[in-house]
Order: C-alpha cells, then structure tokens, then sequence
C-alpha cells in the first residue's frame, strides 16, 4: 500500500512539472516586440508623410538614412525602398543595399510622370501606374536570429 | 521507509519552490511587455494626430504622461530626445528609472520634427 501511495505522488510531480513546463511555454510567446515597433514606427511615419504631403526627394532620402540610423541605434539592420507619386512625379528611394537600372544604392531620384510608360519596379518595390496608389513601400528589418518585413 | 517519505516530500517542496519563483518571474516580465505593448499601440494612433505631436515637439512630455496614466498599471517612466541624442539633450518624465536590469522599453522616432520618444516600463 505504501508503494502505491509513493506511485501516485511522484505521477502528481510529473504532472505538475507537465503543467508548469506548459505554463512556461505559452507564457514565452515572444513578446519581445521590439523588431515588430520598428516596422509600425517606420509604417506610421510614413503614410504621416504621405497623407500630410510632407514627401519630396530630400524628405523621402532623409527619411531613410534616418530611419537606418534609427534601426542601428535599436541594434537591427534595415533595407529600405519607397516609390511616391505625387500627381506630376515618381520619387524613387533606394536603401536596400542593392544596385538596379532605375536607381542606384543610397539614392533617390525623381522621374516625371509623363515620361513613365510602364510599371515601375526595383527589388522589392514597384508601383502599378495605372493604379492611383501615392506611395508603395518595402522595409525589412533583421539581425542575426530575427526578420521581419512588411511591403506595402 | 520512513527517510524515503521524507525524501519524496522535500523534493515536492522543492519542486514547489521552483515552479512558484518561475511563475513569478515570468508573470512579471509578461507584465511589463504587455505594459509596452498597450502604450505602443496608444502612441501608434497617436502618432498620426498632430496635437500629439506638437507635444512631443514643444516637449511637453508631462501631458503625455498623464495620458498613459490610465492605461498603464505599473511604473514609467518617458523620455523625449532629439532623435539619438538618449543621454544628452533629453527630457525626462515621471518615475525615477530604477537600477535594474529588468526593464521593459519601447522607442518611437518622429522622422518630421526629428525627435525620439522612449517609454521604460518597470515592476
């Protein structure tokens, strides 16, 4: 009987380390969200722009290179691109560490819209120009064990 | 016999032990986070209205302050800066930041009047 009695206590431990270790787990969903702020930062502020018409080539550039000092400072890399029509012109910006056709790296760059005939599109941005869509952008944000993008 | 029953109940007290300091760790840390997370998705919707960032400007961080104490059920403190300068030219609001490690924090940068907002949620 004495047996027994010590069976059904250790099954009550493991039950217990089971539950607790359950407990644990679904209390460990990251809420490290500091990856996911950036990105809603980076999205908030420049839709603000946007709405508020605050967008030329020297904002948009500034933007970005503050943008990626701001993610640095926050211990994160970023690549980041930004396609904005303002009625008469394309601006395009470049921050994605990449070199293209339309645009080289580090650059931003305006086009009149009467001499766009197609799409305009360079690594993960791109803009329909039959759309009436003011701005499209891409930002990503990683480091060496997180990712997060979000392309509008 | 009777030393094996002994064993067995102070390996339970142990294990007591553990769980109860575990679960109090974490429930205090999911609490600040979720502290952060509340106040960042106040400043998300406030970010875009431009009252909210006049203060932010003006550094009437005092303002801003008062409107998270209602959302918040613990102790901050925030900070306004003029965008990475943290510890030179920064305004400070509220509680005193303790010394500890165990801090929760969430940081906005306004791009248009080049200032960053800094909240430091603690238990």
């Amino acid at each position: 009987m004495k047996e027994k009695g010590f069976t059904y206590i250790i099954i009550v431990v493991f039950i217990m380390i089971f539950v607790t270790m359950l407990f644990l787990i679904s209390k460990n969903i990251n809420y490290s969200n500091k990856i996911k702020h950036l990105v809603s930062n980076y999205k908030t502020e420049i839709n603000y722009l946007s709405e508020n018409n605050l967008i030329d080539v020297n904002s948009l550039d500034e933007f970005n290179i503050n943008f990626k000092e701001f993610i640095k400072s926050n211990n994160y890399n970023s690549k980041a691109c930004g396609i904005y029509f303002d009625g008469n012109k394309y601006i395009l910006s470049n921050y994605l560490d990449a070199n293209y056709t339309l645009i080289q790296e580090n650059q931003t760059i305006e086009i009149l819209a009467e001499s766009v005939s197609e799409d305009i599109i360079f690594g993960n941005c791109e803009m329909d120009i039959s759309l009436e869509n003011s701005l499209s952008f891409y930002i990503e944000i990683y480091n060496d064990s997180e990712k997060s993008i979000y392309k509008q | 016999m009777i030393k094996s029953v002994e064993a067995v109940i102070a390996v339970m007290i142990l294990f007591l032990f553990i769980i109860t300091l575990f679960s109090s760790y974490t429930k205090t840390e999911t609490r600040e986070n979720l502290m952060i997370e509340k106040s960042s998705e106040i400043f998300l919707i406030n970010a875009q209205n431009k009252e909210f960032r006049d203060y932010i400007q003006e550094n009437k961080g005092q303002i801003i302050y008062n409107e998270l104490y209602g959302y918040i059920d613990s102790n901050y403190s925030i900070k306004i800066c003029d965008f990475l300068e943290e510890n030179e030219n920064c305004a400070d609001f509220g509680d005193t930041v303790p010394d500890k490690k165990s801090l929760s924090s969430f940081n906005y940068y306004f791009y248009d009047i080049n200032k960053t907002l800094n909240i430091i949620v603690w238990s």
